[in-house]
């Protein structure tokens, strides 16, 4: 067991060395990042400490523009397929999710049954501290999400959005 | 106002209208699952400028129930 962990942290670590040896990334302390070769990014883009950035296994790509920034404690899971508009920017612990349990498999099994649906964010988007953009959410361009909002469906370019499930701001 | 709900229906569980009968409902559409489920919530929503309450969100299972509560809510 020990060192099934050991090999697991050192495969964690390669993936971090690839992502900043590949791209224009600020890459902070603690980050994590999952299967590398499935995720791209742009210019001078920030993962600030703590983010979780899990690519996919699925054959979709994670793809993330220029100029974006994920604050802190944010996880990026990305397998049913994730792209995120240049000049986005995430506030702390922001989730944005591609995957969610599909809750009429038995559930009680060792791995959990899951469904998947991409998601899309536009550019120019301020995502609030903790919200959760979840699976098959499009965004338009320099949309407003406020902070703890919990995002479903297809929205058009500059909407503002807030609460659960969020609402336009009219 | 039926045919906006159908249209939004099937466009939401990405199945054809023609599949959106007056009997749709939760135990007979294979694609509505909780996900889904919210998605059509703020679709309808949008479309109609109605809020649904929690409760009501909990209750929008079947085709019919979402025109009833629609037209409650003085949706046109």
């Amino acid at each position: 067991m020990i060192l099934k962990n050991l090999r697991h942290r050192l495969r964690l670590l390669r993936q971090l060395w690839l992502l900043a040896w590949r791209y224009d990334v600020l890459v902070e302390k603690g980050v994590t990042v999952k299967y590398v070769d499935t995720v791209s990014f742009g210019r001078r883009c920030t993962l600030q400490s703590g983010v979780y950035v899990y690519g996919s296994r699925r054959g979709n790509r994670v793809q993330v523009g220029d100029f974006v920034a994920i604050g802190a404690g944010g996880m990026l899971l990305g397998e049913g397929g994730l792209s995120i508009g240049d000049y986005t920017h995430f506030g702390p612990r922001v989730v944005v999710t591609t995957q969610y349990g599909d809750a009429e498999s038995d559930m009680c099994q060792e791995e959990a049954v899951l469904k998947y649906a991409p998601v899309k964010l536009g550019r120019g988007c301020w995502i609030g501290a903790g919200a959760v953009i979840m699976p098959g959410t499009v965004l338009g361009e320099r949309c407003i999400v406020a902070p703890n909002s919990v995002v479903y469906g297809s929205w058009g370019d500059r909407t503002s959005l807030s609460g659960n499930p969020a609402r336009r701001q009219r | 106002m039926e045919d906006r709900v159908r249209r939004i229906m099937a466009s939401v569980f990405g199945v054809d209208m023609a599949q959106i009968g007056v009997e749709a409902s939760a135990q007979t559409v294979e694609q509505w699952d909780s996900l889904r489920h919210m998605n059509l919530v703020v679709a309808l929503e949008e479309e109609f400028g109605v809020r649904f309450t929690d409760q009501q969100i909990d209750e929008l299972l079947s085709f019919r129930l979402i025109v009833l509560t629609l037209k409650e809510l003085g949706a046109k």
